[in-house]
């Protein structure tokens, strides 16, 4: 943990020595505790954007669910600009939560498959009171600005492909123009193409908006195509971290054993034609392999 | 995509489902215009007894003959479509206000609330339905009233455990996740997301289920716990056939047909209901 110490920019978000274990079985909940976070330590800060990376079971996904406040820590503390998010109430909480938005893995299962696209980009809108008469010109703008045509309005999930509602899922999130934004897996469901164009879109926006990201993934690759600083999760815990992406493009991953092992398990799960198909989009040759 | 789906499916698709459709659509609609209108259709009062018309045969002035105590058989079909589908729709509205509410706050709050919960219906689905109405009716006595309350007591468990799963399913959804993340709170994440599906999932299920039901009603009023004489419903009126289903069993089968139509046009689009939307069945086709 040693990079994430010493004097810099106050933390957005900041994970404290956070535990959380699950009960599995039992009708009044069972014995067998597993654990999937045993203390890990974050810190997000304002319009940077964090790297999670970790192998799947790893319990990032986990970490990005307590931050976003959607399952509680069973102890450690999450910290939103200094103040427990647990322990926010009432307006507190209402800020909060609007300031803190989430991409999901699978665009189709992260939108309902009922309600036309503008309305699901409207949603946090319609939740924090935007009069009903704008929410459609609001919805309209945003789904312009993530790069989809503004005659879709109407159409719903089924007619996009995953690319487009990974789209449609950024503009949701953007929609309340908000200080942090997660991004769980947000393109690993997507073909190799789609990965990079969506990756432009993300930095371009961040650029553009000034949001901090935490973006978790299993691939440093796109990791490295976004990210300010990299954390490495193994087993529930943080086993190394890169304050600055740029010391680990020095440094080269085969120094560090877990990310080397990541880095390995992702390149022998894919076909090799697959690294010449994209044509190198996605650099390795900066993490020094 | 539309053209796809309407040209694709084979010629069998077209004759057997969209007709059977039809066919009950056509059904039930004569059914519920005559439960609603039945004091314009019915030609007599269905009570009405001429002793000197006992058993007529069919004939301009009886449509449909009169029974042993002259009543005018057509009237009392027509009247008796308004009592076994008024209490039919009854209990299914009741089942299914009971189940949803029910399985909803089951499987929505989760933990302990649904554990208690769930053992409580498992309890009440324990009970056959026609030994619950026997039980209830030697208790409280006979009557339309008690009867309803066997079949909503046995049956809204079914319905609630049915539901508590969906809700359940669909609140891990990631898109549920996602509107609680997007700022809804439970209520408004529910009626939004949850609601919606879950309605309709219930909708299909009580139709399935309404042929099932009117069996229960009539054949409780058949045993003379249900309905009672001279009310005219379809149940009763076999009961009364029985003395002359020798002589006159056209008394009996008119009314037979009229359950055995009733339930199939109920079934018909149920079942095709089910297969339509059914996602998984759909996505297959």
């Amino acid at each position: 943990m040693s990079a994430f110490t010493g004097k810099r920019a106050p933390a957005l978000i900041e994970v404290v020595n956070v535990r959380k274990s699950y009960r599995q079985g039992g009708l009044f909940g069972g014995k067998n505790k597993v654990d999937v976070i045993n203390g890990v330590d974050l810190r997000v800060e304002a319009g940077r954007c964090l790297g999670l990376l970790g192998a799947s079971g790893c319990g990032k996904s986990t970490v990005g669910r307590l931050i976003l406040g959607l399952e509680y820590p069973d102890s450690g503390r999450i910290l939103w600009k200094g103040g427990d998010i647990n322990a926010f109430g009432g307006e507190e909480r209402r800020l909060w939560r609007r300031n803190n938005q989430v991409v999901f893995q699978n665009s189709h299962g992260a939108v309902n498959p009922g309600l036309p696209a503008w309305k699901i980009v409207a949603e946090p809108l319609m939740n924090y009171g935007t009069p009903k008469g704008e929410l459609r010109g609001r919805a309209e703008s945003l789904i312009r600005d993530v790069g989809l045509p503004g005659d879709c309005l109407d159409k719903k999930p089924h007619q996009f492909s995953g690319g487009e509602l990974q789209r449609l899922c950024i503009a949701r999130a953007l929609a309340l123009a908000p200080e942090f934004i997660l991004l769980d897996e947000s393109v690993s469901s997507l073909d190799m193409a789609n990965q990079s164009v969506i990756l432009e879109l993300l930095a371009d926006l961040k650029n553009r908006t000034g949001a901090a990201f935490l973006f978790i993934s299993h691939d440093l690759r796109v990791l490295l195509n976004i990210s300010d600083s990299l954390a490495v999760m193994d087993e529930g815990r943080i086993t190394s971290s890169w304050d600055d992406i740029a010391d680990l493009e020095k440094e080269g991953v085969q120094y560090d054993p877990t990310l080397a092992r990541l880095v390995e398990a992702v390149l022998t799960a894919e076909p090799p034609e697959a690294h010449e198909a994209h044509g190198g989009g996605v650099p390795l040759e900066g993490a020094g392999i | 995509m539309s053209e796809i789906v309407l040209s694709a499916p084979a010629a069998g698709y077209f004759t057997s489902r969209r007709l059977g459709l039809a066919l009950s659509g056509l059904v039930i609609f004569c059914l519920v215009m005559m439960a609603l209108f039945a004091p314009q259709i019915a030609p007599y009062d269905p009570m009405e007894i001429d002793l000197d018309a006992r058993l007529a045969p069919m004939s301009p002035a009886h449509l449909l003959g009169t029974d042993h105590l002259g009543r005018d058989m057509a009237s009392r079909l027509v009247w008796g479509t308004r009592a076994s589908l008024g209490a039919v729709f009854l209990i299914a509205v009741l089942i299914m206000v009971t189940g949803f509410t029910v399985g909803s706050i089951s499987g929505f709050a989760g933990g302990r609330v649904d554990t208690v919960i769930m053992r409580v219906c498992e309890g009440f689905m324990t009970f056959p339905t026609f030994i619950l109405a026997l039980f209830l009716i030697g208790v409280l006595g006979t009557g339309m009233t008690n009867v309803i309350l066997a079949i909503v007591l046995t049956h809204w468990a079914w319905y609630a455990r049915i539901i508590r799963s969906l809700v359940m399913n669909l609140k891990n959804r990631t898109y549920v996740l996602a509107a609680k993340a997007a700022g809804g709170g439970r209520v408004k994440v529910f009626l939004r997301h949850i609601f919606p599906q879950a309605i309709s999932q219930l909708t299909i299920l009580a139709t399935l289920d309404l042929g099932h039901m009117l069996l229960h009603v009539s054949g409780l009023s058949f045993l003379g716990l249900g309905i009672q004489p001279p009310t005219p419903e379809w149940g009763v009126m076999i009961n009364d056939a029985r003395q002359q289903i020798w002589s006159n069993p056209e008394l009996a089968i008119i009314p037979g047909a009229m359950i055995f139509l009733t339930v199939l046009a109920f079934n018909i689009p149920g079942d095709i209901l089910r297969d339509r939307l059914d996602p998984s069945i759909a996505d297959a086709e």
